[in-house]
């Protein structure tokens, strides 16, 4: 029988004024339903993930400002690694975001 | 003016020559150039105007007009405290070193509390977005809400005054100069406020700040860098080096906090402290007063700590002579912390 392969998400955060760097939160899609596993699926197609630049700067001369960085270790065999602020990652992306930092176990 | 310029005693030429070009203001007006919107911020000189704004738990800037100058105060306590506090701040640069706001030409200040950059959690961060401050409620676990501390709040208005002065790029060695003087500044705006010394200061950003089941005391320590928390919640122990031995390298990526810019800053924020404690009295009258020529008129976007730290002497000695105490004390500083 063939190894179930799944896909490992992976979100850290830095910055901020505390520049504090809570543990990471991990997800792993054999942890999901077949539906919410599919759902990441889509949304890695619509962010079109793997081909993001590795920052997604923000344009303003801010300072303090979170920056999230989400890595993928695809089941296909592809990684990539995105930082991106909030205001710089496309609605996709944040949904991402949002459903790791949710779903995640640790 | 201009025949001033042209014919005036060589102090009536630097003079007129400097009021003409409005001074060391028009280098912050560089960061001006093209933003037409910043237009709208400017007051005539010498006016506290101060505007809070209630973004509703959302990300859409600046929010709701909650509360402008002068007028009636309602009970949102993070509306009061980030216009209570932003007004200290405004008093302080305006008495202590004679600054008009955060430009120097009386910027309004506008603050939005109660913003969250993702509606679906809670916000724990303060920062400051290039032209206004702005404040999450904190999740009430690890972080009370963010206008709490008026360190923090100075912390973010002078992230400000470094854009319209030096312009310390933020990333490497002058984003945590960039980060340090924030701190610096915070922290003399509360000492300020207190009336306290250097030896009765407490030296700690954000005391207050973090939920009661943290370990931690304050998000950073410029007396004890390394030493103001150790929780899990938090990634562990407080990682601010206060010498250049423990300079942590880090990639100079948004990911590596640009270069470890809030880490780093435990360098220069622990010369600073040494400098204060070793002149004693009110930190801000001759320390502050050094650190603030070096900002306004020597640092520049791409210094170093090295090349900050020479430009403290070069304030040190243009302010008090190069055998003083302030000289011997700032020299002294830096090379305790292994910069020099």
């Amino acid at each position: 029988m063939p190894v179930k392969k799944t896909t490992q998400l992976s979100l850290a955060r830095s910055g901020g004024v505390g520049g504090i760097r809570p543990p990471p939160k991990v997800l792993d899609t054999a942890s999901l339903s077949a539906a919410a596993a599919q759902h990441i699926e889509e949304l890695l197609t619509r962010s079109d993930f793997f081909a993001l630049p590795a920052e997604l700067p923000e344009r303003t001369k801010s300072a303090d400002n979170f920056q999230h960085t989400l890595t993928v270790r695809h089941a296909g065999g592809r990684e990539h690694t995105v930082t991106f602020t909030e205001a710089s990652a496309s609605e996709a992306l944040r949904e991402l975001k949002r459903l790791v930092r949710d779903q995640a176990k640790s | 003016m201009r025949g001033l310029v042209e014919n005036g005693s060589e102090k009536q030429r630097s003079h007129a020559l400097s009021t003409m070009l409005g001074s060391h203001r028009l280098r912050g007006q560089r960061d001006m150039l093209g933003e037409l919107g910043a237009v709208a911020l400017m007051t005539p000189a010498g006016v506290k105007r101060r505007t809070i704004y209630d973004a509703q738990e959302d990300s859409a800037l600046p929010g709701k007009l909650v509360l402008g100058e002068g007028a009636a105060k309602g009970k949102d306590v993070m509306v009061n405290e980030a216009y209570d506090f932003s007004g200290v701040v405004y008093d302080f640069y305006s008495k202590v070193f004679g600054r008009n706001s955060v430009d120097d030409r009386g910027m309004r200040l506008d603050s939005s509390v109660h913003f969250r950059e993702d509606p679906t959690e809670a916000f724990d961060n303060a920062f400051w977005n290039g032209s206004q401050m702005i404040y999450g409620d904190g999740d009430g676990v690890t972080f009370d809400r963010f206008t709490k501390c008026l360190d923090v709040i100075g912390h973010e208005l002078t992230h400000g005054v470094t854009q319209y002065e030096a312009g310390l790029a933020y990333h490497g060695q002058s984003g945590a100069l960039n980060e340090s003087f924030s701190d610096v500044f915070g922290s003399l705006v509360k000492q300020w406020y207190k009336k306290q010394t250097a030896a009765k200061a407490d030296w700690l950003i954000g005391a207050g700040l973090l939920g009661k089941t943290i370990k931690g005391v304050a998000l950073r320590s410029m007396k004890a860098p390394g030493t103001a928390y150790d929780d899990p919640h938090f990634g562990g122990k407080d990682p601010q080096p206060a010498t250049m031995k423990g300079y942590v390298k880090l990639s100079d990526t948004q990911a590596g906090d640009n270069g470890g810019v809030h880490i780093n800053s435990g360098i220069p924020n622990h010369a600073f402290y040494l400098v204060a404690i070793k002149l004693g009295g009110f930190a801000w009258e001759r320390a502050g007063k050094i650190w603030y020529d070096a900002l306004c008129n020597r640092i520049r976007s791409n210094s170093t700590f090295k090349t900050a730290a020479q430009a403290t002497l070069a304030s040190a000695t243009s302010l008090y002579g190069s055998t003083s105490p302030e000289f011997k004390a700032v020299k002294a500083a830096w090379q305790e912390v292994g910069v020099l």
